[in-house]
């Protein structure tokens, strides 16, 4: 996989390349929108994370030139701007996602992959997902445990459907209320805690080998349980 | 909804100031009209009513000059001769009227210099004339002395109605001409006005069109656009300023994050420290929304939103909170619901509200949302606060004594405010005995 990042700031470029290596990314890097622009438009790339605000040439410019010589490339726009006209603005520049900083790397590292998927996902026609003894059916809106029927809220079903498609990777809360209430709102971190702690004691009362693991400030991550839990 | 009502009085030119100087202006020259007519009539027919009665006042003279002069006989043989020349008629006792060819003559008439007026029918003639008489007293009898005044008294009444009309059509006249020229006035007054409306509603490149000269409004154009010119460019620039200082700020705190998410995830305590740094993100944010809110620069995306679907959404959000507070949420439908609104902003606000019932209301306490035929009333049992408190509740930064000792920065009510003014919906909020209720109404 290979990534274009364009960010002014040398640090977080430094931290954002190296976090991406080590997830296996081949990454390209760019300091300033001309440099941005001459290498996505000579080389290919199967993602781009581009800064909105740069030197020489902004990242809306950079992304409307690339967009205009035919490239379809995804790009995740990142952006300081927080309002919601500049993210209808960077959307409607040919933007594919957009978040504002500060963010969290996993939350990057995990819309990046959404994005690099989404093509080929509506060619995959699977129902159901699987992790340790918990499985889900997701067109059925079913959950087992053992094979055990497991009666779930809605909205606890599309909390382990997100988190059993995020398996042992980092989700923050924001990515999780986004994807699951589909409002874009910042609810605070108590209110996810709760619904995860629900949860959490759901699957363990139902001998579930997974458990919901909270990172505080970072997020939540579903892994396999340890056996003496 | 706020249009309504502020363009009742635009399109009606009776209350405009213009109006209110035309009917000044029409009084004034009402009054001025009548003095000129009462000086005309002055002028030119009192001058005539006084010159009749100076003739006869005159014939009186002669008339008491012949008697003083003469014997009765000769005396009046003299009138005789006299009433046959002049315009003057003459009568006596004992003489026949018959003879002067009127049919009457009245009995009270006073003495000179004192007149009457009446009318007599002139059987020589066969008309009807009008006479101004008076009596002459002399030592040979009483004589009559008149005047026919026909044209006098004709020329009087036509000039007093013409006059009349004259004072009519002029005042109906301005005041015709003044509402037409009130709404044209107001027309342009009115385009202004919705120029300005059009810039506190957060259009700032709204401008006034004009013409390259012209009267004051141009003037007045003129300078309210460059006017408009000036704020538009220092509100660019204020924008510019806080975008920088978001950018600015932003940067070095993604820096921040990125490597304290990096430690935490090997050192879970710094967990604690990525809270905090979320908490100090969550109040900026929120602070900026809440001023780009209430300066009118956040764009509304208005699209009709279901009240029940809404807070269905929430209460799912925000029971199991309300669950660990022992707390029991019921949602009454009593209407269909359907706001015309930015979803997210509205989530946002009823979200604040639930969320504040859940926060202040206590421990076991039932919390009702009813959605009624145009509002969501949240209204829960707990103590509710007291009335000094209220009024102070969507300020920003207040926090009552109850909220100071829970988490928050007193943003919550002020961007609910914030976002049910931006929509032009009405905020109400209510404590008595049964407990704290806000209503939501559109």
């Amino acid at each position: 996989m290979k990534l274009l990042l364009v960010e002014d700031d040398k640090q977080n470029r430094e931290f954002l390349y190296k976090a991406f290596n080590e997830q296996g990314y081949t990454v390209d890097t760019a300091a300033d929108g001309q440099q941005a622009l001459l290498m996505a438009t000579c080389e290919e790339h199967d993602i781009i994370i581009l800064d909105r605000m740069l030197p020489k040439l902004d990242g809306l410019q950079v992304l409307a030139a690339l967009r205009a010589t035919g490239k379809n490339t995804p790009v995740l726009i990142l952006s300081a701007l927080d309002k919601v006209d500049e993210r209808v603005a960077g959307l409607k520049a040919g933007g594919d996602d957009y978040l504002t900083k500060p963010f969290a790397f996993s939350e990057l590292a995990i819309r990046v992959e959404k994005l690099i998927k989404r093509p080929s996902q509506s060619t995959q026609k699977t129902t159901t997902v699987e992790f340790e003894n918990v499985s889900l059916d997701f067109r059925h809106y079913k959950a087992q445990i053992n094979g055990k029927p497991l009666n779930l809220q809605p909205k606890e079903f599309k909390i382990l459907h997100f988190l059993l498609e995020h398996q042992s990777k980092l989700v923050t809360r924001t990515l999780l209320f986004e994807s699951v209430w589909e409002y874009h709102f910042d609810p605070g971190t108590n209110v996810i805690d709760v619904h995860i702690a629900r949860l959490r004691k759901k699957l363990l009362q139902h001998n579930a080998h997974v458990n919901i693991e909270t990172i505080r400030g970072v997020g939540y991550r579903l892994q396999k349980a340890h056996a003496n839990e | 909804m706020n249009n309504k009502h502020s363009l009742w009085w635009q399109f009606n030119p009776r209350v405009s100031s213009v109006w209110r100087l035309t009917l000044a202006f029409a009084t004034i020259t009402s009054v001025v009209l009548v003095l000129c007519i009462v000086l005309i009539y002055q002028l030119l027919l009192g001058e005539q009513t006084r010159q009749v009665e100076r003739r006869l006042n005159a014939e009186q003279v002669r008339i008491e000059g012949l008697a003083n002069k003469f014997d009765k006989a000769s005396f009046f043989k003299q009138l005789n001769i006299f009433r046959n020349e002049g315009d003057i008629l003459i009568f006596w006792q004992n003489d026949e009227t018959q003879s002067q060819g009127l049919s009457f003559f009245p009995n009270d008439i006073p003495k000179l210099p004192k007149t009457v007026e009446f009318p007599v029918l002139d059987t020589q003639r066969g008309q009807i004339r009008l006479l101004t008489t008076g009596i002459v007293k002399t030592k040979h009898g009483k004589v009559v002395i008149a005047t026919a005044t026909e044209h006098l008294s004709r020329l009087i009444t036509e000039f007093k109605t013409i006059a009349t009309w004259a004072c009519l059509l002029s005042l109906v006249l301005t005041c015709v001409f003044g509402y037409i020229f009130a709404r044209r006035h107001l027309r342009r007054v009115n385009y202004f006005n919705n120029v300005a409306e059009k810039v506190q509603k957060g259009d700032l490149s709204a401008r006034v069109v004009h013409k390259q000269k012209g009267d004051e409004f141009v003037t007045l154009a003129k300078h309210i656009n460059t006017m408009l010119q000036s704020i538009e460019e220092n509100f660019a620039l204020v924008q510019g300023i806080t975008d920088n200082i978001a950018h600015d700020l932003k940067t070095p705190l993604t820096r921040l994050r990125l490597h304290l998410e990096n430690e935490a995830i090997k050192q879970p305590s710094l967990g604690i420290a990525i809270e905090q740094l979320e908490s100090v993100l969550h109040t900026f944010d929120a602070m900026l929304k809440l001023t780009r809110l209430e300066h009118g620069q956040f764009p509304l995306k208005l699209e009709p939103v279901n009240g029940f679907t809404l807070m269905s959404d929430i209460i799912d959000i925000l029971e199991p909170t309300a669950e660990q507070n022992q707390q029991h949420i019921i949602l009454h439908k009593n209407h269909e619901l359907i706001f015309e609104g930015d979803k997210n902003l509205l989530f946002q606000a009823c979200y604040n509200l639930l969320q504040n019932a859940i926060k202040y209301a206590g421990n076991h306490a039932k919390i009702t949302i009813t959605l009624s035929k145009g509002s969501i009333k949240i209204s829960d049992n707990g103590k509710g606060v007291n009335k000094q408190q209220l009024s102070q509740l969507t300020k920003r930064f207040y926090r009552s004594d109850l909220a100071r000792q829970k988490d928050g920065f007193g943003l919550g009510l002020a961007t609910v405010k914030a976002i049910c003014d931006r929509h032009h919906f009405t905020l109400s909020l209510q404590s008595d005995e049964n407990g704290f209720s806000s209503t939501i109404s559109h």
